[in-house]
């Protein structure tokens, strides 16, 4: 994908897509939202900010999101998704805001966590808590009391504020709401912020220990900055046998092909590996591959603001990230894997065939909800 | 099964069963351990203290353990497998001696748990380091300093003691090695002191946290007295049903026939549940459904030290326990389902037939490690 430097263009065209499976953006303040135009044929669409979007040609029938590359990053085994640049806003800046915010929907967590709890369902077994709802309304608050002119998507909230904003704000307020709702470790806030579609800035508070034990730990990372628990550097494990690692992997609400498929991957790693763990929260096992207690983990469908924060901390310790077909990595993809990088490529070797397997069915086609209107002041 | 009430007979027959994995164990002072007889074809078989063992005739080849059950006990859905008796040393001695013990070996591990590990394999991927053994040797220094006339099992050290002695300890020195190889939470110290064959008293003491944050849960049980937390009193959940439940599993370290019925079960439920989870650490597990966090877990082939003391955990708090066929349940036997109560039956209606499918295969699940003359009940 060649990297696009002509001046920004507006466009007329508004664009989205939608998401193959039930779960829907709720967005008040975007009259337009719902005016869905079919998927573009169009080999290339060139967006504001040299965004440009193409058809991957190795994918079937899906396409990819392509971001500005530059030569040193082709070079790499697999490619950065880290921001290259954070506009007018420092890489600290942001870490600073990211960090605060997750802390901010944590005490809202941390307050409700020995209280009984109000469980609705999304879906049957998608579960919402007062606690998610209200940990975001509180993170919310943090990011528009700072930047009121950014983009945010929220779990809960859906997709609101300055669609011309090249920063992408992608909370989850509870990440592993199950876990919460049992009481059962480990579950976490995560912050992530984009400039222009890649990650700049991350933050996670992971809650630990459980009933009678309850403590959290804090992961963050700016891009080009390194990752820190707790403000220590941190760093991807060394493992290169998949024999001697341990692996981590989900299998989300949806039960249907790409579910089997990753029960037939679980089933196969558990075979060759360590163990796969499967502890229901993919902000934390991303966190805790960054850690270096685990080696890799991947899944299937995650939405954007279980992945922002993640991917980027795994890579600023180390690690690697890529689609779960080796292709390279966005956070609007339907498929990633994590890993400390010396066993990526040996994780890839089974992961992928399987992966294509699925796109060879038509799935896994990649959701981009960016929604490119004219710019609309939020209220 | 009719209870005996017969007076006791001395036993002329050694019974004992053959492990069909490679785990060997190592007994340096039972020098008729390895004594090992073909198992009986006679329909029952008469024990001490007026134990029967019989074939359970809807059983596939196989056999039940059954205990003398009075008029009430019968009444019950799932048999206690809780000791009704401690014998001459009381429930609250006993259980002080595994609270002790269980902190001894848990200083072990958490002196380690920042240090860098030092591994060796005992098969594949079953792990064991430095700090499993040593933990273990500072738990039966704790036992045999107290209580040197009784039967000890380790699963590092295997079988010592006196198997004359009614009281058998079952410990586990470091149950989930790979996680903490790792640094990855959770994992435990289990000790369990068994009476006759049932569990007694149990402790378990559980690494929490992680890097930056590691601190321990400390879960005891005293067989009548009800199950604890830091000294709190816990309660299973109350959930009944299955779409609402959060389950867990584990597939040990053998790759076959039971682990793939597993790998099975643990697709049918992620279908029906809120979810399984996979933590890696069964003493850990089955203290999780004593505390209510989860409703229940399951797995094949766990050895007694790993079960030992977290099945009265989990029948102390209210839970069941039985067999994954739903028959009654003993700590030599090869699979184990505990759950808060409410759920045992209905999940008995998929895990039971996968087990039975099992058997008709001829899975072994015939008790082991149980040791030859122990005094059970079971």
């Amino acid at each position: 994908m060649a990297p696009s430097l002509s001046s920004p263009k507006t466009i007329s065209q508004t664009f989205s897509l939608i998401p193959s499976h039930s779960f829907s953006l709720v967005s008040h303040r975007l009259p337009n939202y719902r005016n869905l135009l079919p998927r573009t044929h169009e080999p290339s669409l060139r967006l504001k900010h040299g965004i440009q979007l193409s058809f991957d040609t190795n994918s079937m029938g899906g396409f990819r999101c392509g971001a500005i590359l530059s030569d040193v990053e082709r070079e790499r085994n697999y490619r950065k998704i880290g921001s290259q640049s954070t506009g007018s806003l420092s890489a600290n800046q942001l870490l600073e805001l990211v960090e605060a915010a997750a802390k901010t929907g944590a005490q809202v967590v941390m307050e409700a966590v020995n209280k009984p709890r109000s469980i609705t369902y999304k879906g049957t077994t998608d579960l919402v808590t007062d606690t998610d709802k209200r940990s975001e309304l509180a993170i919310l608050e943090v990011v528009r009391d700072n930047f009121n002119d950014h983009l945010i998507l929220g779990e809960e909230g859906g997709l609101i504020g300055n669609t011309s904003s090249d920063y992408l704000w992608c909370i989850d307020p509870l990440d592993g709401t199950t876990n919460f709702a049992h009481g059962y470790p480990s579950f976490a806030v995560s912050v992530g912020v984009l400039f222009r579609g890649r990650p700049a800035a991350a933050a996670v508070v992971e809650f630990v220990g459980g009933p009678m034990c309850w403590n959290t730990r804090t992961f963050s990372a700016a891009t080009g900055g390194g990752a820190f628990c707790n403000g220590k550097r941190i760093h991807v494990s060394a493992t290169d046998q998949v024999e001697q690692s341990l692996l981590v992997t989900g299998f989300g609400y949806e039960h249907d092909d790409a579910w089997a498929t990753n029960i037939d991957l679980f089933k196969e790693f558990t075979d060759i590996s360590r163990g796969v763990r499967r502890l229901g929260a993919a902000a934390v096992d991303m966190c805790h591959v960054a850690l270096g207690i685990v080696e890799a983990y991947w899944e299937y469908r995650l939405k954007p603001w279980d992945m922002a924060a993640g991917v980027l901390i795994v890579e600023e310790a180390g690690g690697s990230v890529t689609c779960m077909d080796g292709g390279n990595f966005c956070v609007f993809d339907r498929s990633v894997l994590v890993s400390n990088g010396a066993l990526h490529g040996k994780l890839l070797e089974r992961i992928g065939p399987a992966t294509e397997k699925l796109k060879s069915k038509g799935l896994l086609v990649p959701v981009l909800m960016l929604v490119l209107l004219h710019s609309i002041s939020i209220n």
